[in-house]
C-alpha cells in the first residue's frame, strides 16, 4: 500500500497503540487515546480506525488473552507494524518541519 | 459484578453474527461486555445499558459498512446515497423540513394518546375471567333491583350458575383502634362475589371470607392505610360506620382501574337488612349473574318475561301485571358486564358511566388530526420534491430505473415519517402528564411504551409512509428524462385539484371541529349557569358519623346554634341525602286512593333546608306548632298525585311505612344531573336527627376555603375527635358531568391543534407555490399591476375554496351537534353566531396565512425576480 498519510484520528490510535505497546486492544485504546486528547470517542469509531489501520498494513494483531470480565471472549491484540512505525515518524517529520517555518513562532531578532 | 441483560447479549450476538461476521463477533462482544462494566461502576446502570446499545449498533453500522458489504450490496450502496441526498435536502429546506416533521409528530403523538385512550374506555370490566359470562340483571330503567330478586333468579332459573348481589353504601368511617379513615365505596356483598369476579386474595381464605355475617375484607390499598405495617390483620375486628363491629376475613388486590365496580371494602351481606329484605319493589342492589354457558345466557332470556310476572305474583292477576309492564316499559333485561361502562345510562349505576359516543368521538378526533397533518405532509412533501425534478431527470439519464427512483423517494418519506415517529413518542412521554389531566383515566408511561402501542406506532409509521411517499414516488417516476431536466411541461403553480381538494378539507374539518367546540361550549355554560330552582352555590356539606352523628343526634340544636354564632355561616339545616346525589327512590300514595302508587324519591330533612338549599314554596308553608309527621311534596309530585288540592292530604310511604299530611308544595328544583328530567319528590319535614346523615351549611361568604375552616373548627370545638369530610355541593353535582367536562376539554385541546395545524400547513405550502410564482408576479408587475391586484391573484382562489369548506361544514356540525344536545333533558339551542363564527375565524386565520405570504412576494421589485436567466 502507498504511503496515503494519515488521518488526526488515525495517527492519535496508532500512537496509542504503540503506547500500550503488549496490551493495545480496542477498550484499552481507547481509553488512552480518551486520556490523551480529552475528548470521549466512541468504542465504534477506535474499532473502525484499528482495523482500517491494519488493511493498511500499519498494524498487526492476533487474538489472544481471554478473561472472566469479558464474558470469556478473547481479544483482539493490536501491534505496529515496521511501516506504521515509519509512517509516524514521517508525519511527525513532516510536521517539525512545516513547524519550522512559522514566521510568528521565529525567535525575534 | 454486572452484566448486560442476557436478552440484550443474545440479541446484540445474533445481529453481530448476522451483519458483522463471526470472526469479529467475539471480540467485538468481549469489549462490549467489559466496558458495559466500567460504565456500570462508575456511571450506573442506566448510562451503561444505553451505551452498550449505542456502541452496539455504532460498531455494526460501522462495520458492515466498512466490510464486504459495500462490494457485495450496489443497492445498500445506493440506499446510503439516497439517505445522504435525504439529508442533504432536509437541511437545505430546514423550515419545512421542520413542519414537515414536527406537524407529522404532533399528529402521531395524539393520535397515539387518543388510541390508549380509546383502548383503556373499551377494555372495562375486560380483566375479569369470566367477564364474558357474567351479566348484569336489571331492566329498562334501573340499574339496581330489589334483593329478593336475586335470590329468586338464582333458584328458578337453572341456567344460573351463581348469582352476587351487591350493595353501594354512602361513603362511610372505617375504624381500627386510634386510626380513622374514610372509605369511598364501601359495599356490601354476597359470598359469590369471590368467585364471580376471581378477587384475588394477598391474606385469608377466599373459602371462609364474607361467609358469617359482619364479617369484611377489605383491599390491599385500604388495608394498608388503616394497618400499620406489620400488624396482624385477618381476624381482627375493624370498627364500621359507627359501631358496626366487622371482622376482617381477607385482604385483596385493588380493582383494576379499568372496571365500574370501585369496591374498597366489601362487607358480609349475611343476614343484614339489605340482603334479607323481601320488598319486591325497592331497586336497592345491582345483581350479577353468572351463567354457565352462552347457550344458557340466551335459554335464560327467553324467561325473563314469565320470571318478571312471576316475580309479582300474588300481588295482581298475571294479566295486569302483564299490562303494567308494557306500560311503565320497565322490562327487565340481562346486561353484559362489559357493555355497562359504555352503554348504561340507568338510575343506580354504581358510578357515572362513561359514554360509546365519546369513544367514536375520541377515535374520530384522531383521524382528522391524522388526516390533517398527512395532508400537510404530503402537499409539502410533494412541493418540494417538485424543485427537484432535474434531480431526478439525470438519475434518469445516468440510467436508474423507474423501480429505483421509487424506492428513492419511499425510502425519503419514511426516513421523515420514521424520524417523526421517534419525535411523537418523545412528545407523547413529555405530554402525558397534561393530557392525564383531562382525561378520567390516566395513562400510564407503561401503557406509552407497550408492545401493542409501540406496534400500532409501527403500522403507523408505515401506513403513513405509503401514503406520502406514494405519490411523488408513482408520480414523479413517471416523467420523461428530458422533460423533467430541462424543466418544460410541468406545472409549478400547484394547480393540481388533488392538493387544493385536499387543502379544502382540511378546512372543513377545521370549521367543523370549532363549531362543534363552541356548541359544547355553550351547552357546558348553559348547564353551569341554568337556574336550577336551588342555590348551590357557597353551600357546604359535611357527613355525619360517629362521634358528629352522635353529637347530632343528642344535641341537633346545639350543633346548628353553635355553628350559626360565626358570621361566616348563614344557615344550617340537616338532610338525609347529600342533594345533586342520587335519593332513595320509595313509593308513597295518598291514602285517599291506596291503588294509586307514586314512585318519590324521598328525602328526610328539617325545615331549614328550604332556606340553606334556597328552594321557595309556592303553596303552603311548613308548619312549625304541630308535633306530627308533615310531607312537602315537589310541583312534578303533586302533578303525579293527580289531586286538585293536595295539601293536607295524607302521605303513605308504603315502603317505611310512615305517613303524614301533606303541608306545601315546593317548586320544582334540579336536585339531580340536567341529564334527567325533574323526578317526584316528597320531603319529610323531622327534627329527628336518627336518619340525617348530612349537615348542609350555607355559608354568607364566596370565600369558601376559609368557610371551610370556619365550619370545621366550629364542629371540633363541640367534637374533638370528629372526623369531618366536608363537600362542597357545586362540585358535587359537577361530578355528574363528568364525562362531559372530560371530553370537553380533550375536544378543545384537539381542536385547537387540529386548526394550528391546518393554518402551519397552509401557510408551508402557500409558502412554496408563491415562490414558485414569483416570476410570474414580476411579469404582473412589470405590465403594471397593482399590489392589491397581484394579492388578489394569488389569493382568490383559495379563498373561495376555503369559503366552501367553511359551508359545507355547518349542516354536517349541526347534524351531529343536535344529537349530542338530544342526550340532555335540559339543552341551548345553538344561535346563528355558533355557526357563523367558527368559518369566519378559521377563513380568517388562512387568509393572514396566505395573504402574508402573497404581500411577501407580490412586494419584490420585478427587477430581482426577473433577473435570473
Amino acid at each position: 500500500m502507498k504511503n496515503k498519510g494519515l488521518g488526526e484520528f488515525e495517527e492519535l490510535v496508532l500512537l496509542a497503540v504503540c503506547i500500550l505497546g503488549e496490551t493495545a486492544y480496542g477498550i484499552s485504546v481507547k481509553n488512552e487515546v480518551e486520556k490523551h486528547s480529552g475528548r470521549s470517542v466512541l468504542l465504534g469509531a477506535v474499532h473502525i480506525t484499528l482495523y482500517r489501520l491494519q488493511d493498511k498494513g500499519l498494524l498487526e494483531s492476533e487474538m489472544g488473552g481471554n478473561s472472566k470480565k469479558r464474558g470469556d471472549r478473547r481479544k483482539r491484540l493490536f501491534k505496529v507494524t515496521s511501516q506504521g512505525m515509519r509512517q509516524l515518524k514521517t508525519s511527525q517529520e513532516v510536521r517539525q518541519s512545516m513547524w519550522e517555518f512559522i514566521p510568528q513562532l521565529k525567535p525575534s531578532k | 459484578m454486572g452484566h448486560p441483560n442476557k436478552r440484550h447479549l443474545k440479541i446484540i450476538y445474533w445481529l453481530f453474527y448476522r451483519f458483522v461476521g463471526s470472526p469479529y463477533a467475539e471480540e467485538l462482544m468481549g469489549d462490549l461486555e467489559e466496558i458495559y462494566e466500567e460504565r456500570l461502576m462508575s456511571k450506573g446502570k442506566r448510562y451503561a445499558s444505553l451505551m452498550f446499545w449505542l456502541d452496539a449498533l455504532h460498531l455494526m453500522i460501522g462495520f458492515s459498512s466498512f466490510r464486504d458489504f459495500k462490494s457485495k450490496n450496489n443497492q445498500l450502496a445506493l440506499l446510503k446515497n439516497y439517505l445522504k441526498i435525504s439529508q442533504r435536502n432536509i437541511l437545505k429546506y430546514k423550515f419545512y423540513s421542520a413542519i414537515n416533521v414536527v406537524g407529522l409528530a404532533i399528529g402521531i403523538c395524539m393520535t397515539m394518546l387518543i388510541a390508549i385512550h380509546v383502548r383503556n374506555e373499551l377494555s372495562y370490566d375486560t380483566s375479569y375471567p369470566k367477564h364474558q359470562l357474567i351479566y348484569r340483571l336489571a331492566s329498562t330503567n334501573y340499574a339496581a333491583k330489589p334483593p329478593i330478586m336475586g335470590l329468586e333468579f338464582k333458584e328458578k332459573i337453572p341456567e344460573v350458575e351463581e348469582v352476587a348481589r351487591l350493595f353501594a353504601f354512602e361513603p362511610k368511617v372505617l375504624s381500627y383502634e386510634k386510626e380513622d379513615l374514610l372509605v369511598e365505596r364501601p359495599f356490601l356483598a354476597d359470598h359469590s362475589i369471590i368467585e364471580l369476579f376471581d378477587l384475588q386474595f394477598i391474606e385469608g381464605n377466599e373459602g371462609d371470607a364474607l361467609t358469617k355475617p359482619s364479617s369484611i375484607i377489605l383491599t390491599e390499598s385500604i388495608a394498608n392505610r388503616l394497618f400499620k405495617p406489620g400488624e396482624k390483620r385477618i381476624g381482627e375486628v375493624v370498627d364500621f360506620d359507627d359501631g358496626w363491629r366487622q371482622t376482617v376475613t381477607g385482604i385483596i388486590e385493588d380493582f383494576p382501574r379499568n372496571t365500574h365496580l370501585k369496591l374498597e371494602t366489601i362487607s358480609s351481606m349475611e343476614r343484614t337488612y339489605i340482603g334479607q329484605d323481601t320488598d319486591r319493589g325497592w331497586a336497592a342492589l345491582s345483581i350479577y349473574v353468572l351463567f354457565k354457558s352462552d347457550e344458557a345466557v340466551k335459554r335464560a332470556e327467553e324467561k325473563l318475561m314469565d320470571f318478571q310476572i312471576q316475580f309479582f305474583d300474588g300481588m295482581a292477576s298475571d294479566e295486569d301485571i302483564k299490562k303494567h309492564i308494557e306500560e311503565t316499559g320497565e322490562y327487565l333485561e340481562l346486561h353484559p358486564l362489559t357493555d355497562i361502562h359504555l352503554h348504561s345510562h340507568r338510575n343506580k349505576e354504581i358510578e357515572t358511566n362513561s359514554n360509546v359516543m365519546f369513544v367514536y368521538i375520541l377515535a374520530a378526533l384522531a383521524g382528522f388530526i391524522l388526516l390533517v397533518v398527512s395532508i400537510n405532509f404530503i402537499n409539502l412533501y410533494v412541493a418540494q420534491t417538485l424543485n427537484r425534478i432535474r434531480e431526478i431527470g439525470l438519475r434518469k439519464i445516468l440510467g436508474a430505473y423507474r423501480l429505483q427512483l421509487i424506492f428513492q423517494f419511499f425510502s425519503e418519506a419514511f426516513l421523515l415519517v420514521f424520524l417523526s415517529g421517534i419525535l411523537a413518542l418523545l412528545l407523547a412521554y413529555l405530554t402525558l402528564p397534561f393530557y392525564n389531566d383531562l382525561a378520567l383515566i390516566p395513562i400510564s408511561i407503561h401503557q406509552l411504551l407497550s408492545i401493542q402501542n409501540l406496534t400500532g406506532l409501527g403500522v403507523l409509521i408505515l401506513m403513513v409512509g405509503l401514503l406520502t411517499g406514494g405519490f411523488p414516488a408513482l408520480y414523479l417516476s413517471k416523467l420523461h428524462a428530458l422533460q423533467s431536466v430541462s424543466g418544460s411541461g410541468l406545472q409549478l403553480g400547484g394547480k393540481l385539484p388533488f392538493r387544493t381538494t385536499m387543502v379544502a378539507f382540511q378546512f372543513f374539518i377545521s370549521v367543523c371541529m370549532l363549531s362543534a367546540t363552541l356548541i359544547i361550549n355553550e351547552q357546558m355554560d348553559f348547564i353551569e349557569t341554568k337556574d336550577m330552582g336551588f342555590s348551590k352555590e357557597e353551600v357546604i356539606a359535611v357527613q355525619l358519623h360517629k362521634e358528629l352523628k352522635l353529637e347530632a343526634i343528642l344535641y341537633p340544636e346545639k350543633i346548628k346554634s353553635e355553628l350559626k354564632k360565626h358570621p361566616q355561616i348563614q344557615s344550617v339545616s340537616y338532610s338525609s341525602h347529600l342533594i345533586g346525589k342520587r335519593f332513595s327512590l320509595e313509593p308513597t300514595y295518598l291514602e285517599s286512593s291506596p291503588e294509586h302508587h307514586v314512585p318519590t324519591k324521598y328525602l328526610v330533612a328539617d325545615q331549614d333546608l328550604l332556606e340553606t338549599m334556597d328552594v321557595e314554596i309556592i303553596s303552603g308553608s311548613v308548619n312549625t306548632d304541630i308535633n306530627s309527621r308533615q310531607f312537602l311534596i315537589n310541583e312534578t309530585a303533586a302533578r303525579l298525585f293527580q289531586r286538585e288540592n293536595i295539601i293536607g292530604e295524607t302521605i303513605v310511604n308504603s315502603w317505611l311505612p310512615k305517613k303524614g299530611e301533606v303541608s306545601g308544595i315546593v317548586k320544582d328544583f334540579h336536585y339531580a344531573s340536567l341529564h334527567n328530567q325533574v323526578e317526584p319528590l316528597v320531603i319529610e319535614i323531622s327534627d329527628n336527627s336518627n336518619a340525617q346523615y348530612y349537615l348542609m351549611v350555607r355559608l354568607n361568604t364566596k370565600e369558601i376555603t376559609s368557610g371551610i375552616a370556619t365550619i370545621e373548627k366550629a364542629l371540633l370545638d363541640i367534637v374533638p375527635e370528629a372526623l369531618i369530610t366536608p363537600l362542597i355541593i357545586d362540585e358535587q353535582m359537577e361530578l355528574s358531568y363528568r364525562a362531559e367536562n372530560s371530553m370537553f376539554s380533550i375536544f378543545k385541546f384537539f381542536s385547537s391543534i387540529i386548526i394550528l395545524l391546518a393554518c402551519i400547513g397552509l401557510f408551508a405550502l402557500f409558502a412554496f407555490i408563491v415562490q414558485a410564482r414569483t416570476k410570474e408576479m414580476g411579469i404582473r408587475k412589470t405590465l403594471g399591476a397593482s399590489l392589491t391586484q397581484l394579492i388578489s391573484v394569488l389569493s382568490r382562489s383559495y379563498a373561495i375554496i376555503l369559503l366552501i369548506a367553511a359551508a359545507l361544514a355547518v349542516p354536517l356540525t349541526h347534524l351531529y351537534a343536535s344529537r349530542w344536545l338530544n342526550s340532555f333533558a335540559f339543552s341551548v339551542s345553538p344561535s346563528w353566531a355558533t355557526y357563523l363564527l367558527p368559518g369566519t375565524l378559521v377563513l380568517f386565520l388562512a387568509m393572514i396565512a396566505v395573504i402574508s405570504q402573497a404581500f411577501k412576494v407580490a412586494k419584490i421589485n420585478p427587477a430581482e425576480s426577473l433577473r435570473s436567466e
